[in-house]
């Protein structure tokens, strides 16, 4: 039985790919992330045109995965950025508003009982 | 392939593991330690060809194959890169489904562990199925399933063994599973050797 594979060289595109894949989810970096992508896609076509020469085939699909999920991750933490700037400053003013709102309504409660007390005492 | 009822033999597997281990000591480390800090580096998604990685050298070294690996050999795991992320990726959602019962007060958490074991157990051969025999890694799955069922509970036992001696290191801040996983790997291809035998050679 044989479990070794005797193999092709790995393509340096596809360690390229794996490392620059594994550096973007570390960093969280989108310069990373697209070089990742390229190189991975460039390693599967090399290995896929040429399987005698060249293998490498798992490390350039991590090396993609890795850089899609890199992508999507910053995407939705941009989107979760904006909606929370958006957001945020409107609780602000609504927490601010709060007391004065709250003095408003017990000015006017107030007027209400000070009218009432001079209808009263008429 | 046995899918019948299997001599689980504790002390010759786990004394075989162990000597596996402590011939390549030094291997087994630095390869642990690239396998855990690349597999949490990544969020868990080079979990499944890291493992796969221990798997192959364990294997090897179980097989007495020349020339031994070395420490660079954990990234043959990449030959099996898009079944053992499957393998991972699938049993791991499921696990996170089920661990949802965990809500239910009181005996919620039982049942998570409860099926957690017994996943654990039933896919125990699972990543040495891919590996091994470069199977899919859904039919590696139900295989050890139909492996692991008649033999439940001895293989439970050794499991529960391997996993203890596995993740001891964890009492040292977690910085010592780096030390003792390999002993795990080494112990359950042992078994794996033993149960489903050596392959032809194709």
């Amino acid at each position: 039985m044989n479990t070794v594979q005797d193999q092709s060289p790995i393509t340096p595109l596809a360690i390229w790919a794996l490392i620059l894949g594994i550096a973007s989810l570390v960093f969280c970096c989108l310069p990373l992330a697209i070089p990742a992508i390229i190189c991975g896609h460039l390693a599967r076509s090399r290995i896929e045109q040429t399987p005698a020469a060249a293998s490498g085939r798992g490390m350039a699909m991590a090396g993609l995965i890795m850089g899609y999920v890199s992508v999507v991750a910053l995407i939705l933490a941009c989107i979760l950025g904006i909606i929370t700037a958006m957001t945020i400053p409107a609780i602000i003013k609504m927490w601010s508003d709060t007391p004065r709102n709250e003095c408003r309504g017990n000015s006017g409660q107030c007027q209400v009982a000070i009218t009432n007390q001079q209808g009263g005492g008429l | 392939m046995t899918e019948g009822k299997v001599d689980v033999k504790f002390g010759e597997w786990i004394q075989q593991g162990w000597e596996l281990y402590k011939a390549n000591i030094g291997v087994w480390i630095v390869a642990s330690l690239l396998a855990i800090v690349i597999s949490v580096a990544t969020l868990g998604i080079l979990s499944g060809p890291m493992m796969a990685g221990l798997v192959w050298m364990a294997l090897v070294l179980v097989d007495r194959k020349e020339p031994k690996p070395q420490m660079g050999d954990v990234f043959k795991g990449f030959d099996y890169f898009l079944q053992s992320f499957l393998f991972f990726l699938v049993w791991g959602v499921i696990m996170l489904a089920i661990s949802v019962v965990s809500l239910i007060p009181c005996v919620g958490t039982l049942v998570v562990i409860v099926v957690s074991i017994v996943l654990h157990t039933a896919l125990m051969f699972g990543l040495f199925l891919i590996v091994d025999k470069k199977m899919e890694f859904w039919p590696a799955s139900m295989l050890s399933l139909n492996v692991v069922k008649p033999n439940f509970f001895p293989f439970l036992g050794l499991l529960v063994v391997a996993m203890l001696i596995g993740h001891v290191g964890a009492i040292a801040c977690g910085i010592g599973v780096i030390v003792t996983m390999p002993i795990a790997v080494c112990i359950l291809a042992v078994a794996y050797r033993n149960v489903f035998g050596v392959q032809a050679a194709a």
